[in-house]
């Protein structure tokens, strides 16, 4: 801005910021002010109730010497990184699918979409019943002849985690898929066909034209998916609760069980916390890097 | 600044609307309760059910907020959460150990003068009085005691092998070894933590006795923690989950028994809130399933109890209701009805027996037996002896010994020591 | 054409519509197998497998999962939690919607100082633990009068909803080019003007997605429901909870299963009848950063 900047231009200026002055404080209160509490409540010894005498970081030296915590951070670290993984790539390779002038479009669309639409709670009593091995699917395929087919994945402390991962998968991967999709959507189709013209294969076309162009629907959905898989929590509860053992634990239930089942809120806080700054780890970085190579490529 | 103004119109509109509604449903009643509890099965929820009725009588307009789920943490969850929002229920269903946190915090109303005037103090079981008093106040109204050491057996299974439910482990694993050579599944269980952590306890006590159960549990005397005694309780509790079947994990409690009554399974070590369900199936006792102390703890009544914690906070008019919902619970109908129909027995000593079904008879006679003999046992599972964090730490111990077949009880007792020198 | 490029096109084909048809299925299923079973009386469920069909169809289930399946001892199913939930989301989904649309108009179109750093922050908000706030945000309803109502439920929805609407509308704008707003304040139109004659009419496509998006999650919320409201005020996904987690002796599968269907009917009937506009919203925007 010149220093002729008139009145009026000022004025607009400040609309601006006005406008998203109210959703910054409401932020800055409900998600850093809140924070911020729940960090002074970690450094107290608080049982059922917030009390308010500090005794340093004591909650967390117990909690990074707990068992419990440290597998339930392994198990996220397993589960998130799957998760993402699998519903990124599977999420791709449906809309590549779709992209490829199919019959009824529209309806499979839809199939791939709706399990987006299912809370996890809907997910959990679902898939819980499907993947019971007396029930589910283990009975069906022995039904139908395979006697000896074997999927208890769910009571099985080495897999069960995984099964967490196959429903939400299922549940995501529409979203990762719609916004492949959409990215496909809006490459100029000059570009595709000036590729077929020259020889290019389908597989060509899509490894050295289209990928490098979906690199940024590709951060948003590794956005969401790891900010999804960080809060999972529902899906967990009604699935597996932890177990067996605690071979499917996470962070998050680590908290609720501590807040809510054992009173060691101080303790849980601190649990709370070290989310809060395993999101801060994951996510600042990559939201920082992105911002700027937006700024770089003429973004305002 | 049209938009945001329409936006805050929108707003206060839904409020107002909302605000009315709220209004409207709270004027409601003169002595409107709101009354939260994880009691949703069948039998508990009948059971309540009486309590409701009850109240509804007196005038109490009774607002149910059950929350099920989670062994009774989802509701704790709403509980702390309207705690700190200072918007407590009226009262909440719990543990002796949880009434004892909240007497502490002073969330919880002093109802000295109505026991007083009641002369609780007469008819309570005196094992009960450690919760419901502390600090000179009256704090928690038990509804029932129940005992945790019960097995439930398939009447018809049982016959088959001999008709004796086993009186110690080895002949539990005895019988178990048979019925797996036949293809049956000697144990009905649930793999989620508290289940298992109530399991462990009962081998510990069949297995070691009562005085190793206090000094390991109750009193938590290092020397018995790290004990032959202790890891040998770990290793039969290790050979006990050899008998249950594999797809366990995260079964609740009353499906286990379903697995009892339909014949799936021979045996189910639980508490005698199993009984509310065989009850509410139509089943009789002795002839449909069989009663008795778990394995080594004949003659022992390990106990445990509920009680309603009342909140401070509410007007007047809410103090008064929560008093007569106090005085009623305690009323002999009451405690008889509730607790014919929940499995448990009653919390007042002073109640005729004949109206309850042959265990819960078994259960009154038991426990005046136990209550001469100083066989009583403060379930240690089920918060009776220790503070929920002290218990936590055996919980996670034993949920990962369960989890981890691989674990040694060399691990599993110095994990536990680990865990109490860190609270 | 030549005729091994014929050929190559047809195999290449082929393989989709393998695929194709295999996702679908694969996608299906769980849907498949909860309609079968909550058609099921609850017999041929224990004695058959999860995708046979019913013998004796029967709507008893849903009827009971709508009106008088029990939680507790009340037994209203969960006919009256519809009317909570949507008292809840609609609210909370107009407020962030509108909120984020402007968040996102106001920082872009203008210069904005510290721009990168505050839509930094507001983004951040999305990836909020909840755990990491749950007490506080109690006690701070608490505070405000707001425990345990709907209202203070569909304001915290609202708030934590901004993030997400404004990241949406953000990346929506960011694409509109410079020169149509510029050439409107040469033209002597204001930060209003220029929103409500201009960009309002070209951003529907990204609404639609900022709607769908958080009436989604709203509807499906659990946590926030769980712990801020009480009894006959929670939100669907609570009650469904609490009935899928009441049983005595034998689970009535079937019950469970209509009422999982009852309780996700709303946000699928959103997806099959309005999911092509969520993708043509992210064409438009959202993804070009």
């Amino acid at each position: 801005m010149s220093i002729q900047s008139n009145l009026g231009k000022l004025a607009r200026r400040y609309t601006n910021v006005l406008v998203v002055a109210p959703s910054g404080v409401m932020l800055l209160l409900f998600v850093y002010g809140f924070v911020f509490w729940s960090f002074l409540i970690s450094l107290t010894n608080s049982r059922i109730v917030p009390v308010y005498e500090f005794v340093g970081l004591q909650q967390y030296e117990l909690l990074w010497s707990n068992g419990r915590w440290l597998e339930s951070i392994f198990n996220l670290a397993v589960f998130l990184f799957l998760f993402v993984a699998f519903a990124t790539f599977i999420g791709l390779l449906q809309a590549i699918l779709l992209d490829q002038n199919i019959r009824s479009e529209n309806a499979i669309r839809t199939v791939f979409l709706y399990p987006m639409a299912i809370s996890f709670i809907v997910t959990g009593v679902a898939w819980k019943w499907m993947l019971n091995p007396g029930l589910g699917i283990q009975r069906l395929v022995r039904d139908w002849g395979y006697e000896s087919f074997e999927f208890d994945w769910i009571v099985d402390p080495e897999m069960a985690l995984f099964t967490l991962v196959i429903a939400a998968v299922w549940q995501s991967s529409g979203f990762a898929m719609a916004l492949f999709l959409a990215s496909l959507r809006s490459i100029d189709d000059e570009i595709l066909k000036a590729a077929k013209i020259d020889g290019a294969s389908t597989f060509q076309t899509y490894r050295s034209i289209v990928m490098p162009l979906l690199r940024p629907a590709l951060f948003t959905t590794v956005i969401i998916l790891v900010s999804l898989a960080l809060r999972t929590f529902d899906l967990m509860v009604a699935m597996t609760g932890g177990g067996p053992g605690f071979s499917s634990d996470l962070p998050t239930n680590f908290f609720y069980q501590f807040a809510f089942g054992r009173s060691r809120l101080g303790f849980a806080a601190a649990s709370g916390i070290m989310i809060f700054v395993m999101v801060v780890i994951v996510m600042a970085p990559f939201i920082y890097s992105e911002l700027r190579n937006e700024s770089r490529r003429g973004g305002r | 600044m049209a938009i945001t103004s329409q936006s805050r119109s929108q707003l206060a509109g839904a409020a107002v609307l909302f605000g009315s509604l709220c209004i409207a449903s709270q004027s409601a009643g003169a002595q409107e309760l709101e009354l939260m509890h994880f009691w949703t099965s069948g039998g508990e929820a009948a059971a309540m059910n009486v309590i409701k009725e009850a109240a509804e009588e007196e005038g109490i307009e009774w607002r149910d907020a059950a929350v099920a789920g989670g062994s009774g943490m989802n509701a704790f969850q709403v509980l702390q959460s309207r705690v700190a929002a200072g918007n407590p229920p009226a009262a909440m269903q719990m543990h002796g150990a949880q009434i004892h946190q909240y007497a502490e915090a002073g969330l919880l109303i002093d109802l000295s003068d109505v026991a007083t005037s009641e002369e609780w103090r007469e008819v309570i079981d005196p094992n009960l009085l450690r919760y419901a008093e502390f600090d000179g106040s009256w704090v928690g109204i038990p509804f029932n005691i129940h005992r945790p050491n019960y097995v439930w057996a398939n009447k018809e299974i049982m016959d088959r092998y001999g008709g004796n439910v086993p009186d110690n482990w080895n002949k539990f694993f005895e019988l178990g070894d048979r019925m797996k050579a036949d293809g049956i599944i000697p144990l009905a269980s649930g793999g989620q933590p508290w289940q298992d952590l109530l399991l462990w306890e009962l081998v510990l006590l069949g297995d070691q006795g009562q005085d190793f159960h206090r000094r390991a549990l109750i009193e938590q005397d290092v020397s018995a923690i790290d004990s032959q005694e202790m890891r040998a309780a770990f290793e039969t509790f290790r050979k006990v989950l050899d008998y249950t079947d594999p797809n366990r994990a995260n079964r609740d409690w009353n499906l286990a028994t379903s697995m009892v009554m339909n014949g799936d399974a021979a045996m189910q070590v639980m508490g005698d809130w199993a009984l509310g369900e065989f009850i509410s199936a139509g089943l009789e006792a002795g002839s449909d399933y069989i009663c008795e102390a778990s394995p080594g703890t004949d003659g022992m009544y390990v106990w445990n109890a509920d009680f309603w914690g009342f909140f401070k906070g509410l007007g007047e008019d809410g103090v008064e209701g929560q008093r007569t919902l106090a005085t009623l619970t305690m009323s002999a109908d009451v405690q008889e009805q509730f607790n014919v129909l929940k499995g448990s027995i009653p919390a007042r000593t002073d109640i005729e027996a004949n109206q309850f079904t042959p265990c819960g008879q078994q259960g009154i006679a038991d426990r005046a037996a136990a209550l001469e003999a100083g066989t009583m046992v403060a379930s240690f599972a089920q918060n009776s002896a220790q503070p929920t964090d002290v218990r936590g730490v055996y919980e996670d111990v034993v949920t990962q010994f369960v989890g981890n077949p691989a674990m040694t009880a060399d691990q599993a007792v110095s994990q536990i020591l680990d865990g109490l020198r860190s609270l | 054409m030549s005729k091994s490029l014929t050929k190559r096109k047809i195999i290449e084909k082929l393989i989709v519509y393998i695929a194709v048809v295999s996702f679908t299925l694969l996608y299906l299923f769980p849907l498949i197998v909860m309609l079968l079973t909550s058609v099921k009386p609850l017999s041929e469920i224990v004695s058959g497998n999860i995708l046979a069909l019913p013998k004796e169809p029967t709507i008893e289930p849903w009827l009971t999962a709508w009106s008088s399946a029990c939680v507790g001892v009340e037994c209203v199913g969960l006919r009256g939690f519809y009317f909570n939930t949507i008292a809840i989301a609609v609210p909370a989904v107009v407020i962030s919607t509108i909120v984020g649309a402007v968040n996102g108009y106001a920082l872009t179109q203008f210069a904005f100082p510290y721009q990168r750093l505050v839509y930094g922050l507001i983004l951040f908000g999305a990836f909020t633990p909840y755990q990491a706030i749950l007490i506080p945000l109690a006690q701070t309803l608490g505070n405000l009068g707001l425990s345990g109502s709907l209202v203070g439920l569909s304001l915290t929805h609202a708030v934590y909803g901004i993030p997400f609407t404004t990241a949406f509308a953000r990346g929506f704008f960011i694409g509109i080019p410079s020169d149509l707003v510029k050439a409107a304040r040469i033209d002597g139109a204001g930060f209003w003007r220029i929103f409500f004659s201009i960009l309002l009419p070209i951003s529907l496509p990204i609404l639609a997605v900022s709607v769908i998006f958080q009436f989604t999650n709203i509807w499906n919320d659990f946590l926030f429901g769980s712990s801020l409201t009480f009894g006959r005020d929670a939100p669907i996904m609570v009650a469904l909870n609490n009935i899928v987690n009441t049983s005595t002796g034998e689970r009535p599968y079937n019950v469970h299963m209509a009422a999982a269907l009852f309780a996700a009917m709303p946000t699928l009937a959103l997806y099959i009848f309005a999911g092509k506009y969520f993708i043509r919203g992210l064409t438009l925007g959202s993804v070009k950063g």
